[in-house]
């Protein structure tokens, strides 16, 4: 009985990292967006853009934002990797609201870190945000880094290499980023869910996180202050869940200035952007 | 892959740098050139590591090009900073493999260099992380 109590639960949890049936924009657009799948793959996303942000705040005013989504992604995660969902549009959001702050960061040519590029959205807005810089996008999921890399290539964004590795364990330890972005995994899941992630690298590892969500984000949060440049800041993802306000305060112990970016509700969690850097007015 | 990245990347189970790199499929992509970009990434690069590596690509004899030691800021002129701007950045290597001190390999397949490592299997032996010997058949074939 007990087990049947738990599965529940788990299943009520479910939100929109996880493979989204019930993710309400992907039931909104299910629903009404019948044309998006019959254009042309360009227009594709482009279109599924445009119609979050009608979903989000109609009448919508999308235009800024719809230029940085240009090739065809799956809507359901059946090719194996994460769909860009909520999250990701949140995390281009505060990009496009912060170009100012990532030119500056990245002036006269910086290096970027996108950790867990997934489908390759928020790689390809970070390179076209900040064109002088070289980024390197990577994902344990073989089948996100071959779809990042396909993205790029449509795109013509040259600026960007791809690798297959987690976290920052695949770099020596003297290098430093001026920008890296974290989508973590941050569902808080049961520990039977993030070791299939870690074993099996495949979309799980888009959303296990383990307790309160928060398993690799620690991880994340232990070593990043380390791969920092003295002008560099970092965009992370995270869900009220993970408790935002306590990972402000592991940054600060680390020595960083933390801030919130950005704050939405997405049907039954609260999404935050949240801003880490080593210069003060980042924080 | 290119050789910025490359310069970057060291062997995620012993922390073994460099890697060295073996290069069987190459390709070549104009890049903007940009001095300020060249002199920026210049301090963040290990030097020696990056020359090594460019003498994978024969063309152009750029070993010629490129100074032996690490160069000086002020003392770079314009046909260098294009040396080290062409190795750096239009060299990809599409296929290859990274060899780490301890017997790792690493392959690069279509441009991507794979650097994630299983958990070696309790049950196949005890072999442990840093078991050199049987380190590299760790290495993850997934995406190839």
């Amino acid at each position: 009985m007990a087990v049947v109590v738990e599965r529940k639960t788990c299943i009520a949890e479910r939100n929109t990292k996880r493979i989204r049936h019930n993710s309400p924009f992907h039931t909104w657009i299910q629903g009404r967006a019948s044309r998006p799948f019959s254009l042309p793959p360009r227009a594709q996303v482009s279109v599924k853009f445009e119609l979050y942000y009608a979903y989000l705040c109609p009448p919508f005013h999308s235009e800024q934002f719809s230029e940085h989504c240009t090739t065809a992604l799956s809507m359901d995660g059946a090719d194996g990797v994460y769909p860009s969902s909520e999250d990701t549009f949140l995390l281009i959001e505060a990009l496009e609201l912060d170009t100012s702050r990532i030119v500056d960061a990245t002036k006269n040519g910086g290096l970027c870190l996108d950790l867990g590029c997934g489908s390759g959205e928020v790689s390809e807005a970070l390179a076209r945000i900040t064109p002088t810089s070289f980024c390197i996008s990577t994902d344990v999921n073989h089948l996100a880094t071959t779809k990042t890399r396909e993205l790029l290539q449509n795109n013509g964004l040259i600026n960007v290499d791809i690798a297959l590795c987690d976290l920052f364990t695949a770099f020596r330890s003297t290098v430093r980023f001026d920008v890296i972005l974290f989508n973590p995994p941050y569902v808080p899941t049961d520990q039977h869910e993030l070791e299939h992630a870690i074993a099996e690298r495949d979309i799980y590892a888009s959303w296990a996180g383990g307790k309160d969500g928060r398993e690799v984000i620690d991880k994340f949060l232990a070593t990043v202050n380390y791969f920092l440049s003295d002008r560099g800041i970092v965009y992370l993802v995270t869900l009220e869940t993970n408790k935002p306000n306590e990972i402000i305060s592991i940054a600060e112990v680390q020595g960083l200035h933390a801030c919130q970016v950005l704050k939405r509700r997405a049907g039954i969690e609260t999404l935050y952007i949240l801003r880490l850097g080593k210069r003060r007015d980042d924080g | 892959m290119r050789l910025l990245t490359h310069n970057m990347l060291h062997c995620p189970r012993t922390k073994a740098y460099p890697l060295q790199l073996v290069a069987s499929t190459c390709d070549d992509v104009q890049v903007p050139f940009s001095e300020a970009f060249i002199r920026r990434m210049l301090p963040r690069i290990q030097w020696e590591v990056f020359r090594e590596a460019a003498a994978q690509f024969p063309d152009e004899d750029m070993l010629a090009k490129l100074p032996e030691s690490t160069p000086q800021p002020d003392t770079l002129d314009e046909p260098t900073l294009k040396a080290i701007h062409r190795a750096l950045l239009e060299w990809h290597v599409v296929d290859g493999t990274l060899k780490a001190e301890n017997g790792s390999e690493y392959a690069v397949k279509n441009g991507i260099p794979n650097l994630v490592i299983t958990e070696v299997r309790k049950e196949s032996g005890g072999a442990d992380d840093a078991n050199s010997g049987d380190a590299a058949m760790d290495v993850d074939d997934k995406g190839q």
